[in-house]
């Protein structure tokens, strides 16, 4: 059962009615950027473990490396794989960056991401409700507290991970910035990798998640989920639209529409 | 497949430097850079008694247990087949782990290509049909001698067997180098005096070090925290069966 059902609130017809229904999550965009990124992040990590060529430094075994090594016929074409890649992600990132710097950026840095009381709580019930205590858990906003984490984590390792990355293949800086550019990048790596195994774990395996799964390939969710998990954003959203309807209901005659409708969060 | 080295007999060394010079014509080294050297170590003792003077000869030793090795990061350094210690410039990101973990000085970051750059007795000259080193070829006074180990009949060979070897090692420190003094042995005690080999020489700069002793174990730590935490939570589920999907 989910956590923020409210028995009291909604008639059985009006939950079937809310579970039909779609509501939309995110942006085709987004759901882009997400796809994109696990690719990258997929051949970054394979190529990236097998570089790492000495045994002091991975705990990697060598017929892992060997077998992608050989894949690639040699280290010199992993490596340049490594860098093409990594530098065409970049400039993707940097490109999302620029043009979407207000509709995206800004608002899912300040807006979407800023961790109140609630999440706090949030972090350490959730462990709890996994483990099968009967817990009910603070409500959230469009992304919750966990989510939140791991977007933060991941932004701030990726804002290590990719300078880094210029400066060991591109020799920028003075030598002690290349020494320590190494293990600052793989340090940041492991990082998100520790976050990402959470990430998958939760998207792909667990049965609440789903629908938050299935919002990443169509961007949308069914308004019963996003009221349960993402409460915060499913009240906000209905009071953004019950503005809308309410304005456009006063608006008469020809002229300006109100302020298109409201946006999905 | 062979196993090349070099005998260098300090007792007919001149110190006059044309391997060195001979050596940096080769290869186009970068000024203030070095692939070999001739160091002269000053006269040691009072007139009349023992006055004792050398030079210290020396390149890669071309090592059979190589700290450089160890301390790349991304494998462009490497023992190839017939025993050399080499760079693969392509590899290489110029991040001079190596060069500090190498205990005899011997290599450098190239200012030009800043990749790392040493000796590697030669190898393009001998693939191009020299029998021997730039360096060895040069000496006026045959104080170098190369060959393969694994030749019985070849000049090195017999020079090792007929004579007191040592090399540049001790007992705190010794990578097994492939490089023979020949001579007498106070030269290389005097050579060892003037340039102590200790273990921290074999080391890589701080920041590998921190990343083999902190961060290494830390991010295997929370991997494997991250890791556990979901498999637990993936019994569970297992355990507990799955609720409906359907609302």
């Amino acid at each position: 059962m989910s956590q923020h059902y409210n028995p009291d609130q909604f008639s059985v017809e009006v939950r079937a009615e809310m579970a039909r229904k779609l509501i939309k999550k995110h942006d085709v965009v987004m759901v882009t950027l997400h796809w994109f990124n696990a690719l990258v992040w997929f051949f970054e990590l394979m190529t990236g473990m097998a570089l790492i060529a000495s045994t002091r430094y991975t705990y990697i075994p060598s017929w892992f490396t060997d077998i992608i090594v050989g894949i690639f016929n040699g280290r010199t074409n992993l490596l340049y794989f490594h860098i093409t890649i990594g530098v065409f992600w970049s400039g993707i990132l940097v490109v999302y960056g620029v043009f979407g710097i207000r509709t995206y950026l800004t608002k899912f840095y300040v807006n979407d991401l800023r961790m109140d009381g609630d999440d706090f709580k949030w972090l350490v019930l959730k462990p709890l409700q996994i483990l099968g205590y009967r817990i009910r858990l603070p409500e959230q906003g469009v992304y919750n507290a966990g989510q939140k984490v791991f977007a933060w984590l991941i932004s701030i390792c990726i804002l290590l991970i990719i300078p880094t990355g210029f400066i060991m293949s591109f020799h920028l800086g003075p030598l002690w910035l290349i020494q320590w550019s190494i293990p600052m990048h793989y340090a940041s790596v492991m990082m998100v990798v520790a976050g990402l195994i959470i990430h998958v774990y939760m998207a792909g395996l667990m049965p609440e998640e789903r629908p938050a799964f299935f919002s990443m390939l169509h961007g949308k969710v069914n308004e019963l989920y996003a009221y349960e998990n993402h409460t915060k954003w499913w009240r906000q959203r209905r009071k953004d639209e019950e503005r809308f309807l309410e304005e456009l209901s006063q608006s008469e005659g020809w002229g300006p529409l109100p302020r298109g409708k409201p946006r999905n969060r | 497949m062979a196993n090349y080295a070099m005998a260098i007999d300090l007792d007919r060394c001149v110190g006059c430097g044309a391997c060195v010079m001979a050596c940096k014509a080769e290869w186009g080294v970068a000024d203030k850079h070095r692939r070999d050297w001739v160091i002269p170590i000053q006269p040691e003792g009072e007139f009349p008694d023992a006055i004792e003077s050398t030079f210290y000869v020396g390149l890669c030793n071309h090592c059979d247990e190589p700290s450089c090795v160890s301390a790349c990061p991304t494998g462009a350094t490497y023992k190839d087949i017939d025993g050399r210690v080499l760079v693969e410039s392509d590899l290489c990101i110029g991040c001079g782990y190596c060069v500090t973990a190498c205990p005899y000085g011997a290599r450098y970051l190239n200012p030009e290509s800043q990749k790392v750059d040493k000796c590697d007795f030669c190898k393009t000259r001998m693939d191009a049909g020299a029998k021997e080193p730039a360096c060895v070829e040069v000496c006026i006074s045959d104080a170098r001698i190369f060959g393969d180990l694994e030749d019985r009949h070849s000049e090195l060979w017999q020079n090792l067997v007929h004579h007191d070897t040592r090399r540049i090692a001790t007992e705190e420190v010794d990578l097994k180098p492939n490089v023979y003094y020949l001579g007498d042995e106070h030269h290389v005690r005097q050579i060892l005096a003037h340039f102590p080999l200790k273990k921290e020489l074999t080391e890589p700069p701080q920041p590998a070090q921190v990343w083999t002793r902190w961060i290494l174990p830390l991010t295997a730590a929370a991997i494997g925290l991250s890791f556990s935490g979901q498999a637990l939570a993936f019994f569970y589920q297992l355990y507990k069966g799955e609720p409906p999907t359907e609302e």
